[in-house]
């Protein structure tokens, strides 16, 4: 035995997972090997649909009923985890080998207390600790992962604790018992940019303290850069390429690889790629000066003002005689959009930017202050197509309904009308006759737009449109975006929680916090020179 | 405390709304009791004194609050037909179905839960088959038919027991099982199937969540995540069936001891009702009204308690 082999920790060979289905089989994760040294923290990498989840679920044995490892093996320290008995595994479960997963929002159980739930370890592969000793050690565990004293953490239940919390109770438990190796599978691809970079760093300081090797997946290449010494690239249930990340990153020889490296949010690329974007974004500036140059002409100049905007939600009461109750989520917001303009909204969760979008469309009727169109009724993409255009419906049903609810065209001018659009938003005639659920994430997202864009408005709020979408086709949307302005003359309030993709498209930007819009300014110059402390929190989390 | 207060508050309007409905309804339908219970043939003479006897000339509001005054004081009046305190009328029968009652839903429970929770662990298997076969069947049986079969098989044929006699628990518990069983059975084998239909939804959509897959990973054994993190989650919604089932009971008591000849109080709302004996029939409509709300109420409490995403 040589010694790089003593230091592998985890060898997995020619492992094959698919399901199988009425006899048919569908292999998701196809022949792939690769192994882990001690200590190492590894990254897996790959859009959904790679296998990687189902590469993590084989190693943790918690693959679904319907799912099958069909060949191939999982050495842990020389042990074949395919090959241990159920009760074997389970005592390597939790112990050795520990996980935590994408959903911190649902991932712990919700009518336990968390202190319980982490304690639940101990009881398991730590028998013979007393009560106080166990309390200790939970404590300690919840310390350590900066949930402050761990005391007042002890007694509360999930849901009154914030996402990122859930996630440090998470890698609390999964720690508690020192495992030799940790799987973090996209576990921070649920929460806010801001405290992403702080889980990671959790992740790293537990892998330093502890030596816990660590395979962390994720579909985001920025994560996998900040903490993974070694990175594999997954497509199709195949490993394309792995090397150390920096080798990867500097030169990609699969072409996957180079498309996912060009896909990435542009912040994080060498100088020589953001001067390319730039040079991009002064192309579009030209037509924007052009665009304005002509509704000048016109005397129009804005598309959009919004002056002083308050929205409440009325809170929800049990008691029917109470006084309702009202909860202000937009304080006095002010914001103007030109014709033919790019305006970002950017913020985090519940800091009120989906509100505005929603009032600006006349979504929400309880607010003040002054909202002037100058465009007929605009349009808007939400961030999930699926839930928001009817699924038992035909694409080309969809694309023409609000066609036909307006008025005026003629059965045949309806179906011209459909059939152009269709090929505006870079689909064929045959999807036009398919369901949603025949298409992928990217087309659905396509339908939706052509729905917002068939209606003739020229202003168009998307609200996260690219948020649920792989980075490759989050690429492909953005790129359909910009030529359908070109060719519409269209203007777009574009909502994200991800400077990344707001800095791809929009012209200028406007960062929202709890409610208020704290900075608004020109893309270049709140990336080169933020002024209000949270944008800059905001930009430091991106980089 | 403040939430117990407004609870019992909320009990209070709804009683009160509850018997002003009723009310309202015997001044809308045809008929009054004064012409019950003289006959047709009496004259108009004989029946308008009786009514001023009865009361029954006042205005309707003035009746109601005359009703209510006196209800809140213990009095409940004098029965119409009976010429019986209504008091004496209704605590005579109520315990019959008040142990009617709650006999079935004791049933329900044993039952039922067990019986969802195998069927989910289970699924797919020939348990649960068998199972989901059976309580389909049994779900589509009305009760009343059920209580007929129950009579002729087991009162009439087999001789376990004699329709229309009933015994008290304290007198003779053995006796008093003997005699409830299986009226209590009638009630509760439809109840039973929905029970375990929906509890077994319930705990197989729980096995799909994400904390069972966390508590996989910590290696809990499978009988333990059941127990220990599925069930309680998985009971939420029964709560909230179950406490509808219990409404349901009340009214499905009323035909079940036409049935078998019990005498309770459905028996007696039967007769009242028919023979226009108000004040006997807003007093047994107060009381079932009293039983689903404080049911309710208890649910609530229950929620508390075992959901901490609602707890005030």
């Amino acid at each position: 035995m040589t010694h790089s082999e003593r230091k592998v920790l985890l060898k997995v060979e020619h492992l094959t997972t698919g399901f199988v289905n009425k006899g048919e089989l569908a292999k998701v994760v196809d022949d792939i090997s690769f192994y882990l040294e001690k200590g190492e923290i590894l990254g897996i990498v790959g859009e959904s649909g790679s296998g990687k989840t189902m590469t993590a679920l084989s190693i943790m044995g918690l693959l679904s009923k319907e799912a099958r490892i069909l060949g191939g093996s999982i050495a842990f320290e020389d042990r074949d985890l395919l090959k241990l008995s159920g009760e074997e595994f389970r005592k390597l479960k939790g112990n050795q080998i520990s996980m935590i997963f994408q959903e911190p929002m649902t991932s712990l159980n919700p009518v336990m207390t968390v202190g319980r739930q982490i304690e639940e370890m101990l009881l398991l592969h730590e028998k013979g600790l007393s009560e106080k000793e166990r309390k200790e050690r939970t404590m300690e565990a919840l310390r350590e992962a900066e949930l402050g004293n761990g005391e007042t953490i002890y007694t509360k239940y999930p849901h009154q604790l914030s996402g990122g919390m859930r996630q440090r109770v998470m890698i609390a438990m999964a720690m508690i018992c020192r495992p030799k190796l940790l799987i973090a599978d996209e576990p921070t691809t649920a929460l806010d940019v801001t405290i992403q970079g702080t889980i990671l760093n959790l992740i790293q300081s537990m892998n330093q303290k502890y030596g816990t090797a660590v395979i962390l997946i994720s579909h985001d290449l920025s994560v996998i850069k900040k903490i993974c010494a070694r990175a594999l690239v997954m497509q199709d249930g195949v490993i394309v390429e792995q090397g150390t990340t920096h080798e990867l990153f500097l030169n990609p020889r699969n072409d996957y690889t180079k498309k996912l490296i060009a896909a990435m949010p542009s912040v994080l690329l060498d100088q020589r790629e953001i001067t390319k974007e730039v040079e991009k974004k002064v192309e579009r500036t030209d037509d924007i000066e052009k665009i304005e140059a002509i509704t000048k002409n016109i005397g129009i100049d804005n598309i959009l003002e919004v002056n002083h905007l308050n929205v409440y939600y009325e809170e929800v009461t049990q008691n029917i005689l109470a006084k309702r109750r009202k909860k202000q989520v937009v304080y006095d917001a002010t914001l103007h959009m030109r014709r033919g303009e790019i305006l970002g909204i950017v913020g985090e969760s519940g800091s009120g930017k989906s509100t505005i979008a929603k009032s600006i469309v006349g979504l929400i009727p309880d607010r003040d202050g002054a909202i002037v169109l100058n465009t007929v009724k605009p349009q808007m993409v939400f961030q999930d197509p699926y839930g928001s255009l009817n699924p038992v419906k035909r694409v080309d049903w969809i694309l023409e309904e609000p066609l036909k609810l307006a008025g005026g065209y003629s059965k045949k001018e309806r179906k011209e009308k459909v059939a152009k659009i269709l090929k505006d938003i870079g689909l064929q005639e045959k999807h036009g006759r398919r369901f949603l659920s025949q298409l992928s994430g990217g087309q659905r997202q396509r339908v939706a737009i052509g729905v917002a864009l068939i209606q003739n408005s020229k202003l168009i709020v998307l609200d996260e449109p690219v948020s649920a979408l792989d980075v490759t086709v989050q690429s492909q949307i953005l790129e359909l975006l910009r030529s359908l302005r070109k060719e519409y003359d269209l203007s777009y309030l574009f909502i994200s929680h991800d400077l990344n993709v707001i800095y791809l498209l929009c012209d200028r930007v406007c960062v929202m916090h709890q409610g208020r819009i704290v900075e608004t300014a020109d893309m270049r110059e709140l990336f080169h020179s933020p002024k209000h402390p949270y944008t800059k929190k905001l930009l430091e989390a991106v980089i | 405390m403040k939430y117990i207060m407004k609870r019992i508050y909320t009990l209070v309007i709804t009683l009160f709304m509850v018997s002003f409905l009723t009310f309202i309804a015997f001044q809308v339908i045809p008929g009054d009791s004064a012409v019950t219970s003289l006959g047709t043939n009496a004259t108009e003479e004989a029946i308008d004194a009786l009514r001023e006897e009865l009361g029954l000339n006042e205005n309707v509001l003035v009746r109601f609050f005359t009703w209510i005054g006196n209800t809140l004081q213990g009095d409940f009046g004098k029965s119409f037909q009976y010429e019986l305190p209504v008091k004496s009328l209704v605590g005579d029968r109520m315990p019959v179905t008040l142990w009617l009652s709650l006999l079935s839903i004791i049933i329900i429970l044993i039952v039922s839960i067990p019986l969802g929770i195998l069927t989910a662990k289970k699924e797919g298997g020939f348990i649960d088959r068998l199972i989901t076969l059976i309580t389909n069947t049994s779900m589509a049986i009305p009760p009343f038919f059920l209580g007929m079969i129950i009579t002729l098989v087991f009162g009439f044929v087999l001789k376990w027991f004699i329709p229309g006699r009933y015994v008290n628990p304290s007198d003779n518990f053995g006796q008093f099982i003997r005699f409830m069983i299986f009226p209590a059975l009638a009630i509760g084998i439809p109840k039973i199937a929905m029970v375990v239909k929906f509890l077994r939804s319930s705990v197989l959509r729980q096995l799909k969540q994400d904390y069972v897959r966390t508590a996989r990973s910590k290696g809990q054994k499978e009988n333990t995540i059941l127990y220990r993190h599925v069930l309680k989650n998985a009971l939420i919604p029964v709560i909230t069936f179950i406490a509808m089932v219990i409404a349901d009971i009340m009214a499905g008591s009323i035909i079940i001891e036409q049935v078998f000849g019990l005498p309770g109080l459905g028996r007696l709302l039967v007769t009242s009702i028919s023979n226009r004996d108000y004040p006997v029939v807003q007093i047994i409509i107060l009381y079932i009204a009293a039983v689903v709300v404080i049911v309710n109420f208890i649910v609530d409490i229950l929620y508390q308690y075992i959901d901490p995403r609602v707890r005030v």
